[in-house]
């Protein structure tokens, strides 16, 4: 059975691969040596709350990574805001409770909180992350 | 002398049972409890302290929970159900509190129900439970 980290990250997996023209998606640990463009969906380490019922608040990122060296677009940058719109339009919805929940069999979520837009560029490639927290847990509810 | 600490065994948690009368499923979240007692003071003529005359008082407990979905059925309407407010004065057991002299079926709830949410938490329940500490006073029958 996968665990709570991994079933919020294939549900992350899952939304963020409606978004228009998904590249590969790549989940858990982030690694320069994964091949751009590509997201990169990481669960980080949460907390109980409350202690002793099973229900965690995960921080979570979902990033957009483009390098230009590893393109053959002669507009890189706008490839790359092209592909971050579409997965904010695929992210940032009001219903992206329920659209996680779905994505998973065995998991709930309940409530994304403090969602943040960091963008970054360091040289020639740029990541764009949308972060946040999620409340969840390993059970489906009626 | 210096020693080496080697740890103490303390109280920690909150591990106690609270039943109310028809209310839904509440996950303990913390509590407290104070006592109550009035005294008075017995003076001679010349106002000289005597003695003190201690009344038993009442015990008076806050409590705070997690409103919660049933362990067995596990739904989002089981969660609201546990929204709902006891009948103001109705009994209150509690069960295997660290202390046990607060375990008993003689508490009465005040009617002072208060529920906090918020938009980017967890719901909270409160409410605050009342006994005398007469032990052969049951103000919970009582009221009932």
């Amino acid at each position: 059975m996968p665990s709570l980290k991994a079933k919020l990250e294939q549900a992350l997996g899952s939304v963020a691969g409606t978004m228009t023209s998904p590249p590969t998606i790549f989940f858990g640990a982030d690694s320069d040596e994964q091949e751009r463009p590509c997201i990169v969906c990481q669960v980080m380490p949460g907390r109980e709350e409350p202690s002793g019922l099973g229900n965690y608040f995960l921080p979570f990122k979902v990033t957009v990574k483009s390098n230009a060296d590893q393109q053959a677009s002669e507009n890189p940058v706008a490839d790359h805001d092209a592909r971050v719109s579409n997965l904010m339009a695929a992210m940032n919805r009001d219903n992206l409770e329920a659209l996680l929940t779905a994505a998973v069999a065995d998991f709930s979520v309940m409530l994304i909180r403090s969602r943040q837009l960091e963008p970054d560029t360091e040289g020639r490639s740029f990541t764009d992350s949308f972060s946040g927290e999620a409340y969840c847990c390993p059970s489906d509810f009626a | 002398m210096p020693q080496t600490l080697t740890g103490r065994a303390t109280i920690s948690g909150f591990t106690g049972g609270v039943s109310f009368t028809g209310i839904g499923t509440l996950f303990n979240e913390s509590y407290d409890v104070a006592a109550n007692s009035t005294v008075t003071e017995l003076r001679d003529g010349l106002n000289k302290l005597q003695g003190l005359q201690f009344n038993e008082g009442e015990l008076t407990m806050q409590l705070n929970f997690t409103p919660v979905a049933s362990s067995g059925t596990n739904t989002i309407a089981d969660a609201k159900a546990s929204l709902a407010a006891p009948a103001n004065g109705a009994i209150v057991t509690l069960s295997d509190f660290d202390l046990a002299a607060l375990n008993h079926a003689r508490w009465a709830y005040m009617g002072d129900w208060k529920i906090a949410g918020k938009k980017d938490g967890l719901a909270t329940y409160a409410l605050s439970i009342k006994c005398s500490q007469d032990a052969s006073t049951n103000i919970a029958t009582a009221i009932s």
